[in-house]
């Protein structure tokens, strides 16, 4: 009999969020034809990201696609920030080496305590840095610029040192409030540019590339473990599939992307002095290495890829 | 919206002390929510630095009040009602109709109550990251305060009106029996929304 | 799904409290569509309706409105407009409308607006010869300004539903909201001409200067909260505290304000917006059930079957919207209905902000209509005049805003000229 699954996510249809859940889908019927109805809730239809995986925790959701970053604030297991520690992973294709190592994979079995598979960790984005009044070329000039992040203690830790004056802000208010410069800059990647045309209201990019935004993919572990062992290895197997069309859809979009901001009046600049933010945010990753062995130990395989 | 509560029922003994008390929290977070929101533009305007942790909070102590305060709230008549058909029968079959109409209300807030409660404790190692910044900078280590007390508001408030509505039945029910005349402030059609 | 609105409606009927409707009707609904395990969920959802930073400025523009009419403001205001209107025949009427339209300058909710001003002017025009059940009418048919001018907090609801800029939504209110105050204007001068009532001495220069100087800081209100968002100053949620820090200062200053009353008022808004925010809250658990039983894409599909016509599509989407309206409330409306019709509003490629003033006057039309109509309700009890009376008075009146909701789906310049001169991108 085909078995329903209810896989809820918070990204829109043309986001490489949404790619992760389609991908998987697909992969899965390959694998098993027939044996699953995968049912995706894309656009926090039935949540955002924290809710959705509260959900899948809570056994009433069959799984979701969430930000890793919350992964460790809802099961207080850190392990996923290793993903996002500043600058350790280079670019998509070195991700993929890393998201589909053995380090990875401990990383995801770690979940197994708080109730959770993990399936797959793909990067929806690498993040950039947007500003409204002027290009931040400069490490300097990143001093004092009110930026939007996400209210977390690593992300709060690599802001900090950069220099910005962070601000806890929700989401949905970040195109008006850059709009009318309640705040001056935000981290964010090429495809919520697009995706939420912020490109309308801030129009200088600087490529510091500072981190992946990793999503993790997980299933509720007694839903997994309800499923026959072959058809175990056919998510699990889908789930890695899902990753490599996932990495793919979002190198594509990146590249390409830059060239419709280009085209829509947004100044893309480097920064030219990169290495003096690698080095101001260098200690944090000894600091969460320190959290968990798991962290360290990806931290080792990143340095070694 | 009068702003003067009249005082209604008994104000003393237990009961009185939990309006007084309920009261005093909700003035006491209603305040909070102002100074939290007021310090914040001054401090992003004038200082140009954030509090981080600022709309977090005060989206706590919003869950908090709300869930807290459905008893009394219930208890003034602030909950919007249809009296129309009701209140064209007869008396007797009115409040024999209000009280059967009670009951899937009852069971209603017994399964939250018990699903609240599952549900908060779900989450017990799930932290709050506002109160572990607000305490780190003030004393250097993080609170590692449990989200599932920000989510237990849930069970307590529906609990709180689940006891509420029953106290109203029981009273309803000895008017029932007593054919005494209603109280005409329970209930009412008041309330402000949008 | 029928008998989700079965047993709505029964439930409605029998006088159960329209938030416990919602989640009684919603959770049954859970169990019979075989989602029954999902219950873990509820709490999730309760939480999720009430857990929104955009959500405090319920609380909030209560209280700022709270706090000005326990200061005295609402007189000052009526005074105001009795200096510039008062001498019209049957100026107490004209009074009513011009009030109501600066009343809603610092209000953000209908139902506020209808109870600070209904105590004062409805007693104010009977003495003036009119019918308490015209005066009672107008008066709450004058209160469906009160979220259409800014401040609103069903445009900010609307926006965070529909990812629209609430400073766009606030401002492409202003000419609807005054297209509104005009009609009403009209109607009331037709009506006292019509019946001969009778008129009042104009108010003397000193005393209009006089008034507007009383008067003058509760009008700059909105102006303050324009500016404000525009100026990168505060969010538009944070505006709702800056509106009370302002209330705050304005009353201290004229000393109409003391902390008993302060405490009194800051009471009596939680113990409100407890109430609407149990709306919301349960509200979210049948849009979560709807949601689950992918009722949007079917009631999308089952409209684009009927039609591909823009202007038929319009038209359901609004007879839909006031058909809700005469039964629900406008914040439970939006949280409901919102992922159906937003689907609708692209299908159509009517702009989010043009949609939003469309859908927020609609539903806050359906606060005026029968059988449950929340500002018929308070404006009768406040005259003492049968509901069935002030329902034929304001049926007319109703017919005026339902005009204006015309103008509003079909000329998009009407709400959208103002946003797009004043906040326009670059
Ligand atoms: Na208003
Ligand atoms: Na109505």
């Amino acid at each position: 009999a085909t078995r329903t699954l209810r896989f809820a996510h918070a990204a829109n249809e043309i986001h490489p969020g949404h790619i992760i859940a389609t991908s998987f889908a697909e992969s899965l019927e390959k694998l098993v034809p027939g044996a699953f109805d995968v049912q995706i809730f894309p656009n926090r239809q039935l949540g955002d990201d924290k809710q959705n995986l509260e959900s899948v925790v809570a056994g009433a959701l069959d799984m979701c696609n969430a930000s890793g970053v919350q992964y460790p604030l809802v099961t207080g297991r850190p392990a996923l920030d290793a993903y996002q520690l500043p600058f350790l992973i280079r670019d998509y294709d070195h991700f993929a080496k890393l998201a589909l190592s053995d380090a990875a994979q401990k990383i995801h079995d770690d979940l197994e305590p708080a109730g959770l598979i993990g399936l797959a960790t793909a990067d929806i984005g690498r993040r950039h840095f947007l500003s409204v009044a002027s290009a931040v070329k400069k490490t300097d000039q990143f001093a004092g610029l009110k930026t939007r992040i996400v209210p977390v203690p690593l992300h709060k830790a690599i802001w900090e040192a950069i220099g910005v004056s962070p601000v806890g802000l929700p989401y949905g208010e970040v195109y008006g409030a850059l709009e009318t410069k309640v705040i001056d800059a935000l981290e964010i990647n090429v495809s919520s540019m697009l995706g939420e045309n912020l490109w309308e209201v801030g129009k200088h990019f600087t490529l510091t590339g500072h981190y992946p935004w990793h999503a993790t993919t997980a299933m509720s572990k007694i839903v997994f473990d309800s499923f026959e062992p072959d058809l175990q290895a056919a998510l699990r197997e889908a789930g890695k599939q899902s990753v490599i069309a996932t990495l793919d859809y979002a190198k594509q979009q990146d590249e390409t992307g830059r060239g419709e901001l280009q085209e829509k009046g947004v100044e893309i600049v480097e920064l030219e002095d990169l290495d003096k933010v690698k080095e101001k945010v260098a200690p944090i990753v000894g600091q969460w290495s320190q959290k968990s062995p798991l962290i360290a130990e990806f931290v080792a395989a990143a340095e070694a890829s | 919206m009068d702003t003067t509560e009249p005082r209604s029922g008994r104000s003393g003994g237990i009961a009185g002390l939990y309006r007084g008390l309920i009261r005093f929290i909700a003035g006491t977070m209603m305040t909070a929510i102002v100074a939290i929101m007021v310090a914040q533009v001054v401090a992003r305007y004038v200082f140009g630095s954030s509090l981080i942790w600022a709309e977090e909070l005060c989206r706590y102590i919003l869950v908090w009040m709300t869930f807290l305060l459905l008893g009394l709230s219930y208890q003034k008549g602030e909950f919007v009602t249809l009296e129309m058909f009701p209140g064209a029968l007869p008396v007797t079959m009115r409040r024999i109709l209000r009280i059967v109409m009670a009951l899937p209300v009852l069971v209603f807030l017994a399964i939250v109550i018990w699903t609240g409660w599952i549900y908060a404790s779900r989450f017990d190692t799930q932290t709050t990251p506002a109160l572990d910044f607000i305490w780190g900078s003030l004393f250097g280590h993080p609170l590692h305060l449990s989200i599932r007390w920000i989510y237990v508001s849930v069970s307590v408030g529906a609990a709180l009106l689940f006891l509420h509505i029953l106290v109203d039945l029981a009273l309803r029910f000895r008017r029932l029996l007593r054919r005494e005349p209603d109280r005409a402030d329970v209930m009412g059609t008041s309330g402000e929304i949008a | 799904m029928g008998t989700f609105f079965a047993v709505f409606a029964l439930l409605v009927a029998t006088g159960v409290p329209i938030a416990l409707v919602l989640g009684v009707a919603g959770t049954l609904y859970l169990f019979l569509s075989g989602n029954g395990a999902m219950a873990i969920m509820l709490p999730q959802r309760m939480m999720a309706g009430v857990d929104q930073f955009v959500l405090l400025t319920i609380p909030l523009f209560l209280l700022a409105g709270n706090l000005m009419n326990v200061g005295g403001i609402t007189d000052r205001i009526v005074q105001f407009a009795r200096a510039m209107v008062g001498h019209r025949r049957g100026g107490m009427s004209s009074v009513t409308v011009l009030s109501a339209g600066f009343f809603a300058g610092i209000s953000g909710s209908a139902t506020a607006e209808a109870s600070a001003l209904g105590s004062i002017l409805i007693p104010a025009m009977n003495r003036q010869g009119m019918p308490s059940a015209y005066a009672a009418a107008l008066v709450g048919i004058s209160s469906i300004m009160g979220p259409i001018i800014p401040p609103s907090i069903t445009m900010i609801i609307y926006g965070v539903l529909a990812g629209a800029s609430i400073g766009q939504l606030f401002l492409a209110g202003v000419v609807p909201g005054m297209a509104i105050a005009g009609g009403l204007l009209a109607y009331a001068s037709w009506r006292a001409h019509r019946e001969g009532y009778p008129t009042t001495p104009r108010v003397a220069w000193s005393e209009c200067i006089v008034a507007t100087k009383r008067t003058l800081p509760a009008l700059i209100l909105p102006l303050i909260i324009l500016v404000g968002i525009k100026g990168g100053i505060f969010t538009p949620t944070e505006a709702a505290a800056v509106a009370v820090a302002y209330a705050l200062f304005i009353g201290l200053v004229y000393r109409d304000l003391t902390p008993t009353s302060i405490w009194n008022a800051m009471i009596a808004t939680a113990l409100v917006s407890a109430s609407i925010l149990f709306i919301t809250s349960m509200a979210s658990i049948v849009s979560f059930v709807l949601t689950l039983e992918r009722a949007p894409q079917k009631i999308a599909s089952m409209v684009l079957a009927l039609t591909d016509n823009k202007y038929l599509i319009l038209l359901i989407l609004n007879l839909f919207l006031l058909l809700l309206g005469m039964f629900l409330e406008p914040i439970s409306i939006l949280i409901l209905t919102m992922p159906i019709l937003l689907k609708l509003a692209a299908i159509i490629q009517m702009d989010p902000v043009q949609f939003g003033t469309m859908a927020v006057l609609n539903v806050v039309i359906g606060m005026a209509t029968p059988p449950v109509g929340i500002l018929l309700f308070i404006v009768a009890s406040i005259s003492g005049q049968p509901l069935s009376a002030v329902i034929r008075e304001a049926a007319p009146m109703i017919g005026i805003c339902i005009i204006i909701l015309m103008l509003v789906a079909l000329v998009p310049a009407f709400s959208l000229f103002l946003p797009s001169a004043l906040m326009a991108v670059n």
